[in-house]
């Protein structure tokens, strides 16, 4: 925000200057920046004890007792690490990593060849048809996962990455979001766009799409985070545990006797980074706002 | 080359239009059917029956058995009781705690990448992993409530406590899914031209008045689809309530999905937990239709 | 059961239910009995084994089939872990896509597992050896006289001790000798001593505080029998006056706060050197003697001075699968053979970190071997376990219903832990579990 804070004039108004004082300025950026401090340092505590308790001996992240040690290793290793990589995990991640990509891509470009209609073009029942799209998807994937197992099987898909990947394709509220967006631009562009004879795939991708790139990357990522942190599906459609997710892959060391918490810790940290990054690099993109200046 | 008629034009568009509308609709309308139509047919055709799941006996036929069954068992209803109270409880919770840091990491100030990160962290948490870390530090000695009697704030009893149970529940929800939501709300705000804001500052207003009397109303069809969602994803919760608490203590935090699950595959009657689930999606699209309802009337429809 | 006629009229219902991986045709290979396996041969060409597990982990049943695979090089056997903490519904769904051959078994599942027609009949594959088998591990594994699956564990509890506690409090350190029990009423007391005097946060930790298995020793020393009775196992009996008793015993530790609510992890917490006692099992000791610094010692699991000696038993188990084609029975039947009767010592040889005391004497030579257990700490161990398998062990409720009781009974302690009214949450339970037994034939 300037310093001083002005309205356009069109020559009939005077232009009014308000200076804001340069100490109250800093004073209120201070003010904000210190709230942002205090709220993320409690927010994120949870946090720092998990990344405290994978850099050290399981034994001691499970003291009775609580102080300044439970947030800070006494002794650092990164054992838990390198167990990490010794079971495997790395596959783990590997396709885990695979199947999210694969997940966010397909799905992206099918969310938007489903929202488009949906939200733009005219046929009867459609209000209907969107309605019926979103509550099918929100049927909660646990009651029908038994069934689909049995699906998948008979079509010779057990076992296999793309039976991790076909059901994360779709997404109704990837769906939906597309939808929000496409409705929120303004009918001139379609027209303009119908009178200069545009078939109806240019108006999708030409036009519409370059103005909605919030909402792919939105899409995008709720594609991508479900896929990132499925549990029961990959639990009960992969067998085999080189072909198992991340997420899932974590609980597969833990056994009637045995439970490493400091390898689970540390497998989790892993699996936290990748998301975290992406959204550090990427959350401009997708934050940033769209211009409306609507027309040309 | 002949010039069709108005009206010849007009209706050969049309049916062009819903042409290309529907091969653009074709194929998820083709995975809606594989993925939830067709096993959502079979989970309803098992809800009238008895069977063992993975087992070798085949089902029994029982009809409207399961749920009669279900609707005399007053555990059911408690379910559904305390499912509605949790959702309202976290979802406006949730929603406001997102809308808070949303409009936060959107003022001027240093560094607001690394902090919307920091709160997008517990969403990239697996949920096995939050609900690892929330059991640990919310153990009636442990961190939360050290730090909470450092501040002079009452403690809780969390996951020991049939109180404390669901309050410890809606906090591990907020905190994994807070910074999930606040991205889309970023993005909304973000989306508000910056005209409007001059506009209002050279009338006068400070921030809280443009907060209420431009950001709000412009981001409301935004604020909808995370309250939407929202919702969907609470009535859905299942991994925390099946690592802390198994629904107790006392049933406190026995919650549709939970008892479904639990109906499901431990208590092996598949047939009643699809009754419930059929009760469970009924309850959850009301709700969305309510809250539809409610915001569009609250504000001006696009 | 026979079809109902409205299946047997409407094809695409009965396409339906088929598809609801319930199939006709493997009640042939269920009812098919596996010969004695001393006349079993080796396959001749290469056959491929599916090993589910959630007993071990991967690393460590990998290397035990490694030595078997040395001895029957055309047998290959594939090991794939399962969810340990939702492991009967995951492997439900594995036996939903018919894709086991071998599977472990945590025993009081046992009859469970059995009318579901997923274990297939051991009896006269191991008629010949069953003898060398502890008779309460093979007892627990016997449902309506056929033996569904091959017990490889007999474990008992033991209570742990901190020697450095009980010498701050003066206390004398209890008898490691076999057959001399201390009581619970002598645990209580020295443990709330030691959380009066501050000496340790806690005063007594269970290995599993909501579990049955640590429970139920504690009522069947007062008399209340398993919680489950009648001809068929399906009558439930959890609310009876020894149960009542032991329960309301063991909710009292918690409400006083001689036991921690909350705290789960209870093993890495005695190993801090957090608590005073830890009831638990030969299994933790790997986790506790970790830590080179704790001075602990070990005796036998207590009774009641009012009551009778009792202490748990059973533990994990190898099964064949029912729905499994012949001739991987057949196989699967010479890597069990192999597994708990080579006479070199089967698994326990191979896998030297096995947690629990194996069945037969063969293996258990080679799991004393263990350099852990000759840890001076553990001093007495061996003499104890024996001594309680043959006099004091009672084995679980062998019922089909045992998912269910085992969730609800869990529940049940779960919330008396946490302070519920004792009488009444075992009377809502021994509902429950009448309601939900309701299904099973009576």
């Amino acid at each position: 925000m300037a310093a001083v804070q002005a309205s356009e004039t069109n020559g009939q108004y005077h232009v009014i200057p308000r200076y804001v004082p340069l100490r109250r300025r800093r004073g209120r950026r201070g003010v904000a920046t210190t709230v942002a401090l205090l709220i993320s340092l409690l927010f994120f505590l949870p946090f720092i004890w998990l990344l405290a308790s994978a850099f050290r001996p399981e034994m001691q992240t499970f003291q009775a007792s609580v102080d300044i040690w439970t947030f800070i290793p006494r002794t650092w290793t990164l054992d838990n690490f390198r167990l990490a990589f010794e079971r495997g995990f790395a596959n783990n991640l590997f396709n885990s990593l695979w199947v999210t990509l694969v997940s966010a891509v397909a799905g992206t470009f099918l969310a938007v060849m489903a929202a488009f209609p949906l939200a733009v073009m005219r046929f009867p029942g459609r209000d209907w048809l969107f309605i019926g799209v979103v509550f099918a998807f929100m049927i909660p994937f646990e009651v029908v996962a038994l069934p689909m197992t049995t699906l998948f099987s008979q079509m010779g898909l057990a076992n296999t990455l793309t039976a991790l990947i076909v059901p994360g394709v779709v997404h109704g509220l990837a769906i939906f979001n597309l939808r929000q967006f496409f409705l929120s631009i303004p009918r001139e562009q379609l027209e303009a766009g119908l009178l200069d004879g545009a078939s109806w795939w240019r108006i999708l991708f030409q036009i519409y799409l370059p103005l909605v790139r919030p909402a792919v990357i939105g899409s995008a990522m709720i594609l991508a985070m479900a896929q990132w942190n499925a549990w029961l599906w990959p639990s009960l459609i992969i067998t085999d545990n080189s072909k198992q997710t991340g997420a899932v892959a974590i609980g597969l060391q833990d056994t009637a006797y045995t439970q490493n918490y400091g390898l689970s810790f540390a497998e989790v940290v892993i699996l936290t980074l990748i998301p975290a990054l992406l959204i550090f690099f990427g959350q401009r993109s997708f934050t940033r706002s769209l211009s409306h200046t609507g027309g040309k | 080359m002949t010039r069709l008629s108005v009206t010849q034009r007009s209706s050969r568009a049309a049916r062009n239009e819903m042409r290309v509308a529907l091969l653009l609709l074709a194929p998820a309308c083709a995975l809606l059917l594989l993925l939830r139509i067709i096993p959502a047919g079979i989970a309803i055709v098992q809800s009238f029956y008895t069977s063992v799941p993975g087992s070798v006996i085949p089902p029994v036929w029982v009809g409207w058995q399961n749920y009669l069954d279900l609707f005399s068992d007053p555990g059911f209803w408690d379910s559904v009781w305390r499912t509605l109270l949790f959702a309202a409880l976290v979802n406006p919770l949730t929603m406001l705690f997102a809308l808070f840091l949303a409009w936060l990491l959107t003022r001027n100030m240093a560094l607001t990448g690394v902090w919307r990160t920091l709160a997008f962290l517990p969403t990239a948490l697996p949920l096995m992993g939050s609900t690892v870390v929330f059991g640990v530090l919310m153990r009636p000695e442990g961190v939360l409530n050290n730090v909470l009697s450092l501040l002079h704030l009452p403690t809780g009893s969390w996951f020991t406590g049939v109180d404390g149970a669901m309050t410890g529940v809606i906090l591990l929800s907020t905190w994994s899914a807070v910074g999930y939501w606040m991205v889309f709300l970023i993005a909304a705000i973000n989306d508000v031209p910056r005209d409007y804001y001059d506009a209002a500052m050279l009338d006068g207003a400070g921030e809280a008045r443009q907060f209420f009397t431009i950001t709000l109303p412009l981001i409301q069809r935004q604020l909808l689809f995370v309250l939407t969602a929202s919702t969907v994803w609470n009535f859905i919760l299942y991994a925390p309530i099946s690592a802390l608490t198994k629904g107790g203590p006392e049933g406190s935090t026995n919650f549709l999905m939970y008892d479904i699950i639990t109906r499901y595959y431990t208590l092996s009657s598949p047939g009643t937990a699809l009754a419930e689930m059929t009760v469970l999606f009924v309850l959850m699209g009301v709700t969305v239709w309510l809250q539809f309802k409610l915001l569009r009337q609250m504000g001006s429809t696009t | 059961m026979t079809t109902p006629a409205n299946v047997r009229s409407n094809p695409w219902l009965a396409a339906v239910i088929l598809s609801l991986g319930a199939s006709a045709t493997p009640q042939l290979f269920a009812a098919e009995k596996l010969p004695a396996v001393e006349t079993i041969q080796p396959p001749a060409e290469t056959i491929t084994l599916n090993y589910y597990g959630g007993a071990i982990p991967a690393e460590r049943a990998n290397k035990i089939i490694a030595e078997f695979e040395k001895q029957y090089p055309t047998i290959k056997i594939n090991y794939q872990a399962v969810p340990a903490n939702s492991y009967n519904e995951t492997l439900g769904a594995r036996f939903a896509q018919k894709d086991v051959d071998i599977f472990d078994v945590d025993q009081p599942q046992s009859a469970s597992y059995d009318i579901r027609g997923w274990e297939a009949d051991l009896t006269q594959a191991f008629a010949a050896k069953s003898h060398l088998i502890d008779p309460p591990a093979l007892k627990e594994s016997t449902i309506n006289g056929r033996m569904v699956n091959l017990p490889y564990q007999i474990g008992t509890t033991l209570l742990y001790y901190n020697k450095k506690v009980l010498k701050e409090l003066g206390v004398p350190f209890p008898s490691n000798k076999p057959g001399e029990t201390p009581t619970w009423e002598w645990v209580e007391d020295v443990a709330r001593k030691a959380v009066a005097a501050k000496a340790t946060p806690y005063g007594i930790t269970f290995s599993t505080p909501d579990s049955y298995y640590y429970v139920y020793s504690e009522a069947q020393s007062l008399g209340g029998g398993s919680g489950v009775t009648g001809e068929k196992q399906l009558t439930p009996d959890i609310n009876n006056p020894g149960w009542v008793k032991a329960l309301t015993w063991y909710g009292k530790l918690y409400a006083d706060g001689v036991s921690p609510r909350g705290v789960k992890e209870t093993a890495l917490a005695f190993a801090n050197g957090d608590s005073a006692f830890f009831y638990g099992g030969i299994w933790n000791a790997q986790t506790i003697a970790k830590n080179k610094n704790l001075d602990f010692g070990i005796t036998s699991s207590p009774h009641f001075a009012e009551g009778k000696e009792a202490t748990t038993s059973g533990g994990w188990a190898l099964g064949i699968s029912g729905l499994s084609s012949p001739e991987k029975q057949r196989a699967a039947a010479l890597f069990l053979n192999w597994y708990l009767f080579d006479n070199k010592g089967g698994f326990a040889a191979a896998d030297p970190q096995t947690e629990n005391v194996p069945t037969t004497e063969t293996t258990r030579v080679a799991f004393w071997n263990n350099p852990t257990y000759a840890d001076p700490r553990f001093a007495g161990m061996e003499g104890i376990l024996s001594w309680q398998a043959k006099n004091s062990a009672f084995i679980r409720p062998q019922s089909v219903g045992s998912s269910e009781f085992y969730q609800l009974v869990t529940a049940a302690i779960s919330d008396i832990t946490n302070g519920a009214n004792v009488q009444k949450t075992l009377d809502s339970t021994n509902a429950k579990l009448k309601s939900a037994w309701r299904k099973y034939p009576q």
